[in-house]
């Protein structure tokens, strides 16, 4: 087992150090708000952290250029938004051939039972899902949210109030049937 | 714009939940940089392999074509000779006669010739070569001057040129620096850090006329080959020998007999002719060099 000093004493030879402190930094900042924000979108915390840590491994091998972008960190989540997206492709291709051939879908041990507030959001379409995430759990702004999606902002804004609408009436409903 | 008209803490509550605490950021990152490093060390290894790759075909793609096939033995315009003992069994030295070019093979065994020898690079053949006489059997390494070129001085295998005999056709030849021009026999051929057989790195194409005859021989890869070979009228011809190292056409009439014989000669091809009139019962042997870097007539010191 390497241990994290060896690992950190590896990395700061191959790389300079301003390039730790800068993607390090970063890391810091933003991992956590990226993982809840796209757990909610994927209804996974395992799937949202392996996106958002490929989105930092990339970001640290071209950090370089990135670095020079001018919201590295909106290159950063739009990389992990893509992986989360190839990855429900993957998943959705998988859950076909599992249909195909009569099987029942596994179910991983520690994933947990969606709650009610997952299984509303799970029946929401993936960009509007995505939409209310960023929004509501990162705390982007429209204009964010329009980059990060690489959608307009009006399409945000509808996203947000369909989303916004169908959670809550549904929330709603249910509270007052019980 | 304004985003406030969508804000809702409740909602931002409830999702807040459902997307659970912070996670732990330090065993996070120590992955991430793991991986970073890993992905850089299997590109740079990509890269290295690639640059191995790239230098190994490279050199193979030089090597025959980019070496020098004819160099000018010692610097200078007329060149200086080297030259060995009649005997063979003691160096020579370079002298300053003319020698003219030599070639000298690139860098290496040449295939399908085991014996061959091969020199360095022209800077060690002018430079360390106090003797031509060659080994004529064991291959040595390129650049090793010091085997490939004055590592023998065997006597089996270095033979002075004779004016009434041919040398061994796979033994080098030694020049003289005392021996007059040959009229006769093989004329004395550069063995310089060349191949025993003077395996050339380019392909000759000569002809040798003669009364009884014409041959046409191609030297390629350190091999002679007969390209053609024709008859005059009234003269039959026959193949004595038909290379690699010698090749040898005799054409007789009924008064008249030619034999032309082609050798390996400092890299070049090498002819000798003989013509022998029966008639008269004798026998006139004389030989053309066609080589042009051939060390050519020897010549004295001065």
């Amino acid at each position: 087992m390497v241990s994290t000093a060896t690992l950190q004493l590896e990395f700061s030879i191959v790389h300079d150090i301003p390039e730790i402190l800068d993607v390090e930094s970063l890391f810091r900042d933003h991992y956590g708000r990226l993982v809840r924000a796209l757990t909610v979108a994927a209804g996974s915390r395992e799937a949202a952290a392996d996106a958002v840590q490929e989105a930092f491994v990339k970001a640290h091998l071209r950090w370089r250029i990135v670095s020079h972008y001018d919201d590295p960190v909106g290159w950063i989540r739009r990389v992990a938004i893509n992986k989360l997206r190839d990855e429900h492709r993957r998943s959705g291709r998988k859950q076909k051939l599992v249909e195909r051939i009569g099987a029942q879908p596994e179910r991983s041990v520690d994933e947990p039972e969606l709650d009610e507030m997952g299984a509303l959001l799970a029946g929401l379409p993936r960009q509007q899902r995505l939409a209310i995430s960023l929004f509501y759990i990162e705390q982007l702004s429209v204009a964010e949210v329009a980059d990060a999606l690489g959608i307009s902002a009006g399409a945000v804004k509808f996203h947000l109030h369909q989303g916004r609408e169908r959670l809550r009436g549904t929330l709603v409903g249910k509270e007052g049937q019980s | 714009m304004n985003d406030d008209e969508f804000r809702d803490p409740d909602l931002t509550a409830r999702l807040g939940r459902l997307a659970g605490p912070m996670p732990d950021v330090t065993p996070a990152l120590n992955r991430v940089q793991h991986r970073a490093v890993q992905v850089r060390r299997r590109r740079a290894a990509a890269w290295s392999a690639v640059g191995i790759s790239a230098l190994v075909v490279g050199m193979f793609a030089i090597r025959p074509g980019s070496a020098p096939d004819v160099v000018q033995v010692g610097g200078e315009a007329e060149g200086t000779s080297i030259s060995t003992s009649v005997d063979g069994s003691t160096p020579g030295e370079i002298s300053s006669s003319s020698v003219g070019q030599t070639s000298i093979p690139g860098a290496d065994t040449l295939p399908g010739d085991p014996s061959s020898t091969i020199a360095g690079s022209p800077a060690t053949v002018a430079g360390a070569a106090p003797t031509v006489a060659g080994g004529g059997a064991a291959p040595t390494n390129a650049g090793d001057s010091a085997t490939s070129v004055a590592g023998s001085a065997s006597p089996v295998t270095t033979k002075a040129p004779s004016s009434t005999t041919r040398p061994p056709s796979a033994t080098t030849r030694a020049p003289s620096t005392t021996a007059p021009p040959v009229t006769t026999g093989a004329p004395p051929s550069s063995s310089l850090p060349t191949s025993s057989t003077g395996a050339p790195i380019v392909d000759i194409t000569k002809s040798q006329n003669s009364i009884g005859g014409t041959i046409t021989v191609r030297l390629s890869n350190g091999a002679l080959s007969l390209v053609s070979s024709s008859a005059a009228g009234g003269f039959d011809k026959e193949i004595e020998s038909n290379g690699p190292t010698e090749i040898e056409v005799q054409f007789e009439s009924s008064t008249h007999k030619s034999k032309i014989t082609a050798r390996i000669s400092g890299g070049s091809i090498a002819f000798e002719v003989e013509e022998d009139d029966k008639s008269e019962d004798s026998s006139d042997t004389t030989s053309a060099d066609e080589s042009e870097d051939s060390v050519g007539q020897s010549e004295s010191d001065d």
